[in-house]
């Protein structure tokens, strides 16, 4: 049969046996659960057995693709990789999350639907380091001697997207550096050099895997049911995108300011702004984004004088970086291409190293537990050794390898609990925003706690604020108002309006029920494919929920409404529960961490005064605040307040009735 | 192939390959970046295959940043 939007097929690569098979996409789960997230959610029920080691052959690695990826439609590149992870998510026994990794492409995402395929379904072990090629029909488990051990990240990404090039470009690729080659926790995958895909630890089952990378090379095509109508929505979008005030503005000076708030403690910047600008050579953007979020960036003078920072959105590292205290911009560029070239987690590894570094001035540890070496703060050539003992497994690098919980048994300190140096952690992992970061909205904040594997870069569930309900206003065209939001809601993300009058008053709204209508949501971004900032953290022209049910119809030719689309983002996250009970991740395991309870209701000190969490409207937030936006989200959610888990009406409501004996022994 | 009309700056580019999706789009009916008459070769080059339609210029109405311009 034609499929339309889909490739049609899945492919199943064994790396154990080396068998290889392909199947028909069922049209039928297509349209229930959408197509890359979800799609990747329905398959990992069956194909993971629950309990079994995320390191082991067993657990599978599902690579899916969003339905209008591989087309025009305006920041339409997404890929995405399903997996049960390997980072320990208790501190009282041993249970691992099963989540998702999104990650936007150039080539990667694009080049799997041109092969053919919707998704790729990884199990085994292969008997030595391997990478998996993937050219149209020809799959082959291949050798990876020459690279595993021996190339990094980014040398690995340019000789397979040359070796296996097309006619007119390169191969799309997902590979690991050292850091995933030796189980690091904090190791993650590269998409085309620039995007990460999998942090909290996809890099180390991939190498459990003994696979180093995927690469894809397609030449099939991708085939919309209704051209005419796809490209009249694509080019409206894309006007309406090139028509806005901000479009190629860059980062507005505002935002950058709210990221400067995102260390904690907070230390002000030692770096002029104007650095990072005036050193930055490239600018790069996912395929089909006609704007950028990323770019390279070259060291003008000093020690590091020449060389480069690739693909990165240089605000965040500069301003995680300011913990360390490093006092030449080169320094932080050296540092932060060292650890993507080992394929290490950017924000957990400066944290980390800042952490462990802090440990050792305060005298918790010493030369004995670091293998000899002094650490500094501020000295750049110690972070490096550090690093290198880091992916090497070496003295405390052993147990920096192994996670926070690990580390801080090892050395006597709760990373979680450290007011001054610690991280609020989550599930065995550091959260991505402080609290008091609440710029965006709270919602944001919420985002960071509740979900099963907590807010990644570009998954956020904010909506853009104006200057009434904001403490920063980002443009004066953009001025808006809480009925603007309001109707945002509504009009955008496919509520209802009798979802508005639940989340909104006159003068205020629910925090935690407005997060579930914006989760809902984002499970429709993740399996269409579409990032919804389209290259603008705080415009997302591309939040905009009944133009992807249009484009979703005409794409596939399966109409939807954009209510209807909103519901299938909503069963994913049920879906994505589900998995994660069956894993023992219910109840207090997400309990808001201890730290992000304290940091709460204590401020950090910035130039312009004390800086608490506060809600849009730039009032304190209090833990009860907190735990009461909790209890609305899960109320919101129709799940178990207390079990936080989906209930049994809720599942016959979403059409997941087969699912109800997996919640049952948990529910009254 | 030497395209007269189009003129081409490789540092521009943010590699988002609308100019491919668009031209594989109309020529062939599908979105296919292999079978697009522009390649794509960074850092150093853009250029043209030999398939490519002397005068067409679709790719400039669907670059978004200027890498790909009509030339004067």
């Amino acid at each position: 049969m034609d499929y339309y939007g889909y490739a049609g097929k899945i492919l199943y690569v064994d790396l154990t046996s080396g068998s290889i098979e392909k199947q028909q996409l069922d049209t039928e789960l297509a349209q229930k659960f959408l197509g890359g997230w979800g799609i990747n959610y329905r398959l990992e029920y069956d194909l993971l057995k629950p309990g079994i080691d995320p390191l082991s052959p067993d657990n599978p690695i599902i690579i899916g693709v969003g339905v209008l990826c591989g087309t025009l439609a305006p920041a339409s590149s997404k890929s995405m990789t399903t997996m049960k992870l390997p980072i320990c998510a208790s501190k009282r026994e041993k249970k691992y999350i099963v989540a998702t990794a999104v990650s936007g492409s150039r080539r990667f995402g694009a080049m799997i639907k041109n092969a053919g395929y919707d998704h790729i379904v990884i199990t085994g072990r292969a008997k030595k380091p391997s990478y998996l090629k993937i050219v149209d029909d020809d799959v082959e488990i291949c050798d990876a001697s020459d690279l595993w051990g021996k190339k990094d990240v980014y040398e690995t990404s340019d000789e397979l997207a040359n070796r296996h090039r097309g006619k007119t470009g390169k191969a799309g690729t997902w590979v690991i550096g050292k850091a995933g080659e030796n189980l690091v926790m904090a190791s993650l995958g590269f998409v085309d050099r620039t995007n990460t895909m999998g942090r909290w630890g996809a890099g180390a089952v991939l190498g459990s895997k003994n696979l180093k990378a995927v690469v894809v090379l397609g030449t099939k095509g991708v085939k919309v049911a209704e051209p005419k109508r796809f490209m009249m929505l694509v080019d409206r979008k894309r006007q309406e995108i090139m028509s806005h005030p901000a479009y190629h503005t860059g980062l507005p000076e505002a935002l950058r300011t709210s990221f400067s708030i995102g260390g904690t403690p907070l230390v002000k910047s030692p770096y002029p702004p104007e650095v990072f600008d005036l050193t930055r050579c490239a600018s790069i953007a996912c395929m089909s984004c006609i704007e950028c979020c990323k770019g390279s960036h070259q060291i003008k003078e000093g020690r590091f004088a020449g060389d480069t920072l690739h693909g990165f959105f240089i605000t965040i590292g500069e301003i995680r970086a300011t913990r360390l205290r490093l006092p030449h911009y080169g320094d932080v560029m050296k540092l932060l291409d060292l650890i993507q070239r080992a394929g290490l987690c950017m924000f957990t590894g400066l944290r980390m190293l800042n952490f462990v570094t802090r440990l050792y001035e305060r005298g918790v540890i010493s030369t004995k537990d670091t293998g000899g070496l002094a650490l500094r703060t501020g000295d750049i050539d110690s972070y490096i050794q550090l690093l290198e003992k880091w992916l090497n497994r070496e003295d405390i690098g052993e147990y920096m390898a192994q996670g926070w919980f690990a580390l801080s048994k090892r050395v006597g300190v709760d990373a979680g609990a450290d007011f001054e140096d610690g991280v609020p952690m989550v599930r065995g992992s550091e959260v991505l925003h402080d609290v008091r970061w609440g710029t965006y909205s709270p919602a944001y904040m919420l985002a960071q706690v509740v979900r099963p594997k907590p807010l990644q870069v570009h998954q956020d569930s904010s909506f853009p604020a104006g200057e009434d309900v904001h403490r920063d206003t980002y443009w004066p065209e953009y001025k808006r108002s809480l009925n603007d939001v309001r109707r945002d809601l509504v009009e955008k993300t496919g509520a209802s309006e009798n979802d508005a009058e639940r989340i909104f008053t006159a003068e205020d709204f629910n925090v935690g029920r407005l997060e579930k209508h914006s989760e809902d949501a984002l499970g429709v971004y993740n399996s269409l494919g579409t990032c919804m900032s389209g290259g603008h953290c705080d415009w997302e022209p591309m939040r905009d929920i009944p133009l992807l049910a249009e484009l979703y119809s005409a794409a596939t030719g399966f109409e939807v409404t954009p209510r209807e689309l909103k519901k299938r983002g909503e069963r994913v996250w049920n879906m994505e529960a589900l998995l994660n009970v069956r894993e023992g991740i219910m109840g207090e395991d997400y309990d808001p961490p201890t730290l992000w309870l304290e940091h709460t209701e204590k401020p950090i000190q910035v130039d312009a005064g004390d800086y608490y969490a506060i809600d849009w409207f730039g009032r304190r937030v209090t833990k009860n605040d907190m735990y009461q936006w909790l209890d609305d989200y899960y109320s919101e959610r129709g799940w178990d307040t207390r079990k936080r888990i989906p209930t049994r009406e809720k599942l016959s409501e979403l059409g997941l009735e087969e699912f109800i004996e997996v919640v049952k022994p948990y529910l009254p | 192939m030497e395209k007269t009309n189009i003129k081409v700056e490789p540092k521009e580019c943010t590699q988002c390959y609308c100019c491919q999706l668009i031209c594989s789009f109309v020529f062939t009916g599908a979105f296919n970046p292999e079978k697009a008459r522009i390649v794509i070769d960074l850092p150093d080059r853009i250029g043209f295959t030999d398939e490519c339609i002397k005068g067409c210029s679709l790719c400039v109405q669907y670059c978004p940043t200027g890498a790909i311009t009509l030339r004067k």
